[in-house]
């Protein structure tokens, strides 16, 4: 019975961790968008996200690139040639970003319908 | 135009006329309908240097990719002066990305080669980028502070201005190998982004 109990407290702590994690994406478990990053260009420069979910910036350009928001409030760091970096949209900052190092190259996150 | 961009400037179209020369004397001439190679460049002092042909450089793949090397490796070089000497930020930070993503280039350009077994050929393309550049560096080594960050904010304006027209009008058009010409491709917005930088970077020095 011990046992019992003790898999159905474990099930029990499991499914409210998974609520919670819901709670703090708004009610949506997060999701992983990619974003490919070649010739310069982020696409789509334009992605629906919400808070909670991972970016996931795949640089195919011989040369390193970076996603940064342009009020500073995430960042993936420098993402090197035919390297992949990823970043947790956090729940207040910016939704415009750049490359810090190429700062013509712009992207945003835009908020789901 | 200032001397120092002046002397870029024609340093930088002198291979394009090379190049158009090497075309007309060659065995294999084709006529194009391009005519704009040289005639496009916007900051060339047009009053020095004579009207070029009505013709296209050809150029082989060997000799486009002792270009690309001497083109990336100029430039790099720059970068590093500007590392050294730049006492704008901007300026410092600007040479550093042009020695990560020309270096980056030259090592994509390096690798191809070498896969295709294809042995650079200098040109006096190539040739001239080289000594242009070297060129450049004695005249931007003799300057200091705010006025070597507008020289040399102004030599990467122009050098990546003729560049760029030389992928789109000469290097580009002329390659043969479908991984050399894509490689070209992949190169071009590189060059374009760091033109726009430069443009960008010479308004701010231009207004401090």
């Amino acid at each position: 019975m011990a046992t019992r109990r003790g898999i159905r407290g474990a099930l029990a702590a499991a499914a409210l961790a998974a609520a919670a994690g819901a709670c703090a994406a708004g009610g949506h478990a997060p999701e992983r968008h990619q974003i490919e990053i070649r010739a310069f260009v982020f696409a789509p420069d334009a992605q629906a996200a919400r808070p909670g979910d991972t970016l996931v910036f795949v640089n195919h350009d011989a040369v390193p690139h970076t996603a940064t928001a342009a009020d500073g409030s995430w960042d993936t760091g420098t993402i090197p040639a035919d390297s992949t970096k990823t970043v947790v949209v956090p729940a207040r900052g910016g939704r415009d970003y750049r490359c810090a190092i190429h700062p013509t190259m712009t992207g945003r996150v835009t908020r789901p319908d | 135009m200032n001397r120092i961009t002046r002397t870029l400037a024609l340093t930088l179209l002198a291979p394009a006329l090379v190049l158009v020369a090497c075309k007309k004397d060659s065995d294999n001439y084709t006529e194009t309908a391009d005519t704009t190679a040289v005639a496009a460049t916007p900051t060339t002092d047009t009053t020095a240097v004579p009207a070029p042909p009505p013709a296209a450089a050809t150029v082989s793949d060997a000799q486009i990719a002792a270009i690309v090397l001497a083109a990336n490796t100029v430039d790099s070089t720059a970068g590093e002066m500007a590392k050294q000497k730049g006492t704008n930020p901007a300026v410092k930070q600007f040479g550093q990305t042009m020695v990560t993503d020309h270096g980056g280039v030259n090592k994509q350009a390096v690798a191809l080669a070498g896969r295709l077994n294809l042995t650079p050929e200098e040109n006096p393309t190539s040739t001239q980028l080289t000594q242009g550049g070297q060129q450049s560096g004695t005249q931007l080594s003799g300057l200091t502070g705010a006025a070597f960050d507008r020289a040399y904010i102004d030599h990467e304006v122009e050098y990546h201005q003729t560049v760029l027209d030389a992928i789109d009008q000469t290097l580009i058009p002329n390659a043969q190998n479908a991984e050399l010409k894509a490689l070209l491709q992949q190169t071009r917005p590189a060059v374009a982004a760091h033109l726009e930088m430069a443009k960008n970077l010479q308004k701010t020095l231009q207004g401090s």
